[in-house]
């Protein structure tokens, strides 16, 4: 080490207690973020063995499905030899996984089209649906939780509050295929608004976003809800109304920040959630999404399609609560202390 | 004072809470408008879009299988004959035809070409044929068009093919009525992965975009002008300019899209499209599809390797009351192994066809404990329901299992054999008696398709008269094989089952064993 590198560092120190301090803040990002990565990885492992013993056991042989109940056992026994289905089962792992390295995961049984490309197409039908039921979630769960906790804090309004218990409690119970059926029902099939085929543009997405997001909705304003009469109660408030601090300065200054850091991990795990209700719902509106695709592929046996979409969907779960977790890391800096969340 | 204050927060707190009520109504109404595919009643000719059952596995004729396969294929490729409604051929691709059980000689049609402008020869047709015949292509449908275990050539002779079967099989003129036969031109032929997802044909639509296992786009041949000849085929309209075929597997969901004007052209099997006809100006048609019989597991082990139960069965089941639940009494009642229209239909077989009798079932099936599943293509699978219910009357002691398709043509190819009792529901695309009768005989599975273990030598000696002869020899000897087989129970045919496809006011096309074919859509205008 020269004497020039470290003649700076004399001659100028900064302030010992904020080094340490910046030292031991970066060790804990770093701490917090390798203990997460690790996390993802070994995540991305468990996906890549379950899904690949799961599919063993998806009833039906695919090469029959493919040729139909017309072929003779020679012409499905062509096509299990091309399709590698009689290969030994570490052979087909091996296969597997080392063409998932190359970014390859096979192409479909069925359709025969690459599975990367399946997913391409699906994968954005699919995240339009549930970030459009999330939206739904964020303008209405939010949103109708705190207006309630606020009319309730004040005595009043016990009709309002009864009707928001009761819709809440059946939009909170419902299926989302009932949800969804009955949004076809009313709004296509009655009034003429919307499409009854979901996805394909904007008026395409509205329905099914509705139907995936209304049931999250309903139960996340009653946590918001519930939340915000907390904070209300709280002192400090009670100091600000004092105060004569107006309802809307009293909800941005105090009551959303301290209701943020749940709602974000709420969130994430909602996002999750909406991503697998997709399922359902692509099929009641007939969307060409994953969840579509998922269940005609568990029905023909399609290995590779099956494979590739957990394997995604798996990944992305895991993806946005890594990115959950970092984002609750920046707003509240005691969970890199714990390493976790509360 | 406090309440004073309290009053209009209140308020607020009630307002606030309506505005995601408000909000969702609002989302809805500020979209406004009309459904993408316009109000029903209003269709255009450039573009129409209708449902398809399933996912297409190949554009490829001849490794196509499913039931959407064969409409897909039908856009883009002609056969050299072709089945018309009531079971006659007409001409296709070939004006003439001669055929006996182990040739056939075909005159090509002049003046058809191919979506790339390569005129159609003699010598194309019969690469195409070779192709379809070779065994490296595993062309599934093979067995079904040459027989199980043969082997066929084509040649070319100025404008004549002429078919070469190695053993006699009566099925071929038949076989080549379906779309799997689809005759491909050079370039296909030159380079068949670009018959995957692109066409080579000479069919009235040629293949543009798709998204896999969701829908597909077919751009219309403007010089399209043979095709088959079938006796009702529309004339007047125009062809839609581009043809998208929507996969669509819920009914509720066709006529949902049928009823908001999304959906030009849908099948059912169900009674949903009831809801789309009670619209003004829209049609329907019933065309019969598939074929359905009573299999009984004969394995070694099960009760039904007894003929006295396979007949207390046949007893306890009303065809009739079938019919009704099954396609809601739209379907006909067979004695045969195949519709009435197929060619050497033995109407003779109604005389040997076992009585309902729930006394003389009861007598027997008391106690007995039967397995009966089925699949759900047909109505649901309430005709399998009716059957478990029947069997329960008759004093049987029955487990039950509905199974999606997919699911239950696996079942009935493992040695699983974890049934006694099933409805075979057979799509039998080349209409003939001989492709039915390929389920019960021969080696069981996995090895073969007697796939219910069915030992009736006679029958198969019967059989196979009727498949190396022609005329009224085959047709006495498949006669002989249904009475063989329905007077030792070895299966009970049941009924018909047809589908009904609806139509958007002004749209008319020729519905073939409940199969549209595309080429003959008219809109209109």
């Amino acid at each position: 080490m020269s004497i020039d590198t470290v003649a700076p560092t004399a001659t100028t120190p900064p302030p010992a207690g904020s080094a340490r301090s910046s030292r031991g803040a970066l060790g804990q990002w770093t701490s917090y973020l390798l203990g997460r990565l690790g996390g993802l990885l070994g995540i991305v492992i468990a996906l890549l063995a379950i899904t690949f013993l799961l599919v063993q056991f998806v009833p039906g042989d695919p090469a029959r499905n493919i040729v139909g109940v017309t072929a003779t056992q020679e012409q499905v026994q062509v096509v299990r030899d091309r399709l590698g289905l009689d290969d030994p089962f570490p052979v087909q792992a091996l296969g597997y996984v080392s063409d998932l390295v190359r970014g390859d995961l096979g192409n479909s049984f069925v359709t025969q089209q690459p599975i990367v490309d399946l997913i391409a197409e699906r994968l954005p039908i699919t995240a339009t649906v549930a970030f459009g039921g999330l939206l739904v979630v964020l303008l209405v769960g939010f949103p109708l939780g705190i207006a309630v906790a606020f009319a309730e804090r004040q005595g009043g309004a016990r009709g309002a509050s009864g009707a928001y218990n009761v819709g809440a409690g059946i939009a909170g119970a419902l299926p989302e295929y009932i949800t969804g059926t009955v949004l076809v029902i009313v709004f296509a099939l009655t009034l003429g608004w919307l499409p009854a085929q979901g996805g394909g543009g904007f008026t395409g997405y509205i329905l099914p976003s509705i139907a995936v997001g209304l049931a999250s909705a309903a139960a996340i304003s009653r946590v918001v809800r519930s939340e915000t009469r907390a904070i209300l109660a709280q002192e400090y408030i009670a100091t600000a109304r004092s105060k004569r601090i107006s309802t809307g300065r009293l909800l941005i200054g105090h009551v959303l920040p301290n209701v943020a850091t749940s709602a974000l991990t709420l969130g994430g795990i909602i996002l999750v959630a909406l991503l697998g209700g997709t399922v359902i719902v692509e099929n009641v509106f007939n969307i060409p999404g994953l969840g579509t695709q998922i269940v005609q592929s568990i029905l023909a046996s399609d290995y590779p399609a099956i494979q590739g979409i957990i394997l995604t969907l798996g990944i992305l779960a895991a993806l946005v609560g890594l990115a959950i977790d970092i984002l609750l890391g920046v707003l509240d800096p005691r969970v890199l202390k714990k390493g976790r969340l509360n | 004072m406090f309440t004073q204050h309290n009053r209009p927060r209140t308020r607020r707190g009630i307002t606030a809470a309506g505005i995601g009520t408000a909000a969702l109504i609002a989302l809805t109404a500020c979209a406004g408008g009309s459904p993408s595919g316009g109000s029903a009643g209003s269709v255009d000719t450039e573009s129409l879009t209708m449902e398809l059952d399933g996912p297409v596995t190949s554009y490829d004729p001849a490794l196509g299988a499913s039931f959407q396969d064969v409409v897909v294929i039908w856009s883009m490729y002609d056969t050299l004959v072709a089945l018309d409604e009531d079971g006659s051929y007409v001409p296709g691709l070939a004006t003439d035809w001669e055929v006996t059980a182990s040739n056939a000689v075909f005159t090509i049609r002049d003046g058809v070409t191919c979506s790339d402008g390569e005129e159609l020869t003699a010598q194309v047709v019969a690469n195409s044929l070779n192709r379809f015949f070779s065994p490296d292509t595993a062309a599934p449908f093979l067995s079904n068009v040459i027989g199980a275990g043969n082997s066929a050539t084509a040649t070319a002779d100025g404008e004549n093919v002429t078919i070469a079967l190695a053993t006699p099989f009566s099925g071929l003129l038949s076989g080549l009525t379906v779309g799997y036969t689809g005759i491909v031109c050079s370039a296909g032929l030159a380079d068949p992965s670009t018959l995957t997802t692109g066409s080579n044909g000479t069919g009235g639509f040629i293949a543009d975009t798709q998204v896999a296992g969701a829908n597909y786009t077919f751009t219309r041949r403007d010089d399209y002008d043979w095709g088959p000849e079938f006796a009702g085929i529309p004339t007047d309209g125009a062809r839609p300019a581009t043809l998208v075929m929507q996969v669509v597997e819920d009914e509720n969901t066709r006529a949902n899209l049928q009823t908001t004007g999304e959906m030009e052209i849908s099948a059912y099997t169900t009674d949903a499209w009831n809801r789309v006809t009670q619209q003004q100006g829209w049609t329907s048609t019933v065309s019969q599809q598939s074929d359905t019989f009573l299999m009984f597991n004969h394995t070694e082990g099960h009760p039904t390797a007894d003929p006295a139960v396979r007949m207390a069965i046949a007893q306890a089941i009303d065809r009739e009351r079938l019919n009704d639940v099954q396609s809601y009494g739209a379907g006909e009642l067979i004695t045969n192994l195949g519709s009435t229209s197929y060619d050497c239909y033995d109407a003779s077989a109604d005389d040997y066809m076992p009585e309902y009798d729930v006394d003389a079932a009861s007598a027997v099936l008391d106690g007995v404990s039967l397995a009966v599943n089925g699949t759900t293509l047909l109505a649901g699978g309430d005709g399998n329901s009716y059957v478990q219910s029947a069997l329960q009357e008759a004093g049987a002691d029955v487990s039950f299992e509905n199974l999606n398709n997919q699911q239950w043509v696996s079942g009935l190819f493992t040695p699983l054999n974890n049934w006694d009792v099933t409805i075979l529901v057979f799509a039998n695309t080349s209409s003939n008696l001989l492709s039915g009768a390929n389920f019960f005989t021969g080696a069981t599975p996995p090895e073969g398709q007697n796939l219910s273990a069915v030992d009736n030598p006679e029958a198969d000696a019967a059989l196979q008269i009727a498949r190396e002869n022609t005329g009224d020899e085959s047709c006495a000897a498949l006669a002989d094989y249904n009475r063989l087989m329905v007077e030792n129970t070895d299966v009970l045919p049941l009924a018909t089952a047809p589908a009904t496809v609806t139509f958007a006011p002004g749209v008319t096309a020729m519905v073939s064993k409940g199969f549209v074919r595309a080429g003959t859509i008219r809109i209109a205008e």
